[in-house]
């Protein structure tokens, strides 16, 4: 069937399309749309269309830019299956689509200009390197550290702190046991299955910081959404934390650090997310002590802090950030980061302190 | 592999339906997309997700499905602590363990088995003491497919659609330990699995690449809504309501989903509900009546949280 084969043709070169945009297909994805065609569910350009949103657009930014696609294509679907003439070529124009206008985001513009203000010239850097990059379709959520990802680190923190006892009794076990032994001792115990959690962040704000705020929204937003809002508590602060830090990020409101210490307990697990001084290229002296006294205060309460470092560990040696990274374990920003830093948070639990 | 169409039809339901498919026929109103959707996850047997707010008829999808084609409809209902083999079955150890220690005691005080007692489960046989769940039982049909509705999948936990996915493709079959079977599920007759999600957490990628992924939105159009009143109303068998009451009540429904200070949007499923008070209060000792701009009578049906009310009440 020549319609069968026109509209494979097209699947063919629409899925390559999209593939080259940076649309996450395989070749699964690829032989069910044609099974579909097969089947008969693409007989019209309107259904045709629905085949290739539903099996190959998970985001909206997908369904865009598969309509971007479908208009690159000069000979329009929709005349080529009313001609049905055999054999008619598609016209396809080869150049890239153009990214749909809707994707660029206001917030990014006021980024950009605000960094551009800011004489520190590796922000600059940063900011065009990951950012900005050639003609690429812009997805803002494509920081080295993607949502789901951000989402499973954060799951990572649920899970039992390892040597933390055993207080759950396992019933399928215990039954198990008596049915070996023909008699009842005791019940067997296990560890909980999950725990719930508490995660302080403390966010370092402006200066260096500004090109990651929307990264530090978004990891916010996921710890909320991952372990739930009551049991993640933010701070912020500027360059480092000290005797007093903000509640809010506009570092209007101010609070005692004490006081933010004071919820804390064995379990809870503080993150601190800066760059610890590594954008300067100098020594701050002030800065280091700072940071020290400050992390003294918190591992009078939790043993469980990491930090995590926007920027790679190629800039912090010569840095404040060479010096801080070995009083307390700094993570640099990767796709693996969030969970390393949080698997090293955890490792620190005492095993001896029950 | 069995073909089944659906084109959001309640009449077009077989006379041969499973008995264990849904008997009340469902009133349900699917856009042309949506419809396509399903039929692709009919035809190519992949699970199908589907999104979208509270109310929004997720979960009526799988009734209207499995009335209309006529098949057994199985509903999983997903919790934080699920786990994929309660899904598949459930063995009870302590019955039987329980069950070998009263047999014993049983036997030394009568001997001899009476027949005309009641059957009791034998320890010896571990197949008495498994039951399955809603994938298992879908997994044994075999003259049809079965649908099987897991229902809100973000509640559970992150790993469980990647667990869930490991069933749900070749070679479509689990083992359970305690009895040393394995179920298969026939070619033929692979269950249709529908998925629903509130969006609260987001979903494993490989998860939702295999799956077919839909959306429905409650943008309807004034025509969709009351298309979808005269449905509902017709199947359930009671007079419909005045059409200037509808066209009111659709116009005041849309008004209020426009609000940008509601924090929570009514539903499909809210407005029915305020409708029939509205038609027919019953027993009701205050009745109140509906106006195009009047205040909103029974606001409690529609708006369920307590901000939202405020904004209502105190006109």
């Amino acid at each position: 069937m020549e319609q069968a084969a026109l509209h494979k043709a097209l699947l063919l070169h629409v899925f390559v399309q999209l593939q080259r945009c940076g649309v996450a297909l395989g070749v699964d994805e690829l032989l069910a749309a044609l099974r579909a065609v097969d089947g008969g569910l693409g007989a019209t350009p309107a259904a045709l269309k629905d085949v290739m949103i539903l099996l190959w657009c998970r985001r909206e930014q997908d369904e865009q830019l598969l309509e971007a696609i479908l208009t690159t294509i000069t000979t329009p679907l929709t005349d080529v299956i009313r001609k049905d003439e055999p054999g008619l070529p598609l016209e396809i124009d080869d150049r890239p689509p153009p990214p749909p206008e809707s994707l660029r985001l206001p917030e990014t513009q006021q980024a950009i200009s605000q960094v551009e203000k800011a004489r520190d010239e590796w922000a600059l850097i940063l900011l065009k390197t990951p950012l900005v990059e050639n003609n690429a379709l812009f997805d803002y959520t494509d920081w080295p550290i993607s949502r789901s990802f951000m989402a499973y680190a954060w799951q990572r923190l649920c899970l039992p702190l390892p040597g933390s006892g055993e207080d759950e009794v396992d019933i399928t076990a215990t039954v198990k046991q008596v049915a070996h032994w023909g008699f009842f001792l005791k019940p067997v115990y296990r560890q909980r299955q999950s725990y719930r959690t508490h995660l302080l962040l403390f966010m370092d704000q402006d200066g260096s910081m500004v090109p990651f705020h929307q990264f530090m929204r978004d990891l916010l937003a996921s710890a909320r959404q991952a372990i739930g809002p009551e049991y993640v508590e933010v701070s912020y602060f500027h360059n480092a934390p000290m005797n007093q830090i903000y509640t809010d990020s506009y570092l209007a409101k101010g609070k005692a650090l004490d006081a933010v210490l004071d919820t804390c307990s064995r379990n809870t697990t503080v993150l601190v997310v800066s760059d610890a001084g590594a954008a300067r290229r100098f020594y701050s002296p002030a800065r280091i002590h700072t940071t020290k006294q400050f992390l003294a205060r918190v591992r009078q309460h939790t043993n469980l802090v990491s930090w995590l470092n926007p920027l790679p560990e190629e800039r912090w040696p010569s840095t404040s950030a060479g010096i801080i990274a070995r009083l307390v374990p700094m993570v640099a920003l990767n796709p693996h980061g969030l969970s390393q830093a949080i698997d090293m948070a955890r490792e620190q639990f005492p095993y001896d302190s029950w | 592999m069995s073909e089944y169409r659906f084109e959001s039809d309640y009449t077009h339901r077989p006379a041969d339906a499973h008995p264990d498919s849904p008997q009340q026929p469902e009133p349900y109103i699917a856009s042309l997309r949506l419809m396509r959707a399903v039929n692709l996850a009919l035809y190519l047997r992949r699970p199908l997700l589907v999104e979208g707010e509270v109310g929004c008829g997720k979960t009526r999808l799988a009734y209207a499905v499995a009335y209309e084609l006529g098949l057994p409809l199985y509903r999983w209902f997903v919790r934080s602590t699920s786990k994929v083999e309660e899904g598949l079955y459930t063995y009870d150890a302590v019955s039987r363990l329980h069950d070998v220690q009263t047999a014993s005691f049983e036997q030394r005080r009568e001997p001899q088995a009476k027949g005309a007692r009641v059957k009791r489960r034998d320890p010896a046989d571990p197949r008495a003491y498994r039951a399955f769940g809603p994938l298992g039982e879908a997994f044994q049909l075999r003259d049809r497919p079965a649908v099987v509705l897991i229902d809100e999948i973000d509640k559970a936990s992150y790993d469980f659609p990647n667990d869930l996915l490991n069933i749900l493709d070749q070679p479509w079959e689990f083992s359970i330990p305690e009895t040393g079977e394995t179920v298969t599920a026939l070619a033929d007759n692979l269950p249709i699995v529908i998925i629903t999600s509130n969006r609260e957490k987001r979903l494993p990628p490989a998860f939702t690449r295999r799956c077919i992924y839909t959306v429905i939105n409650l943008q309807s159009s004034e025509a969709d809504l009351t298309d979808i009143i005269v449905l509902h109303y017709r199947v359930k068998g009671k007079t419909e309501p005045d059409p200037e009451l509808i066209k009111t009540a659709i116009k005041r429904f849309h008004t209020i989903r426009q609000d940008s200070r509601l924090s929570k949007k009514p539903g499909i499923s809210e407005f029915l509900d305020w409708l029939q008070v509205l038609h027919d209060p019953g027993s009701l000792q205050e009745t109140e009546t509906l106006t195009q701009d009047g205040p909103l009578p029974y606001p409690e049906l529609l708006l369920k949280q307590r901000e939202d009310l405020q904004h209502y009440t105190d006109l």
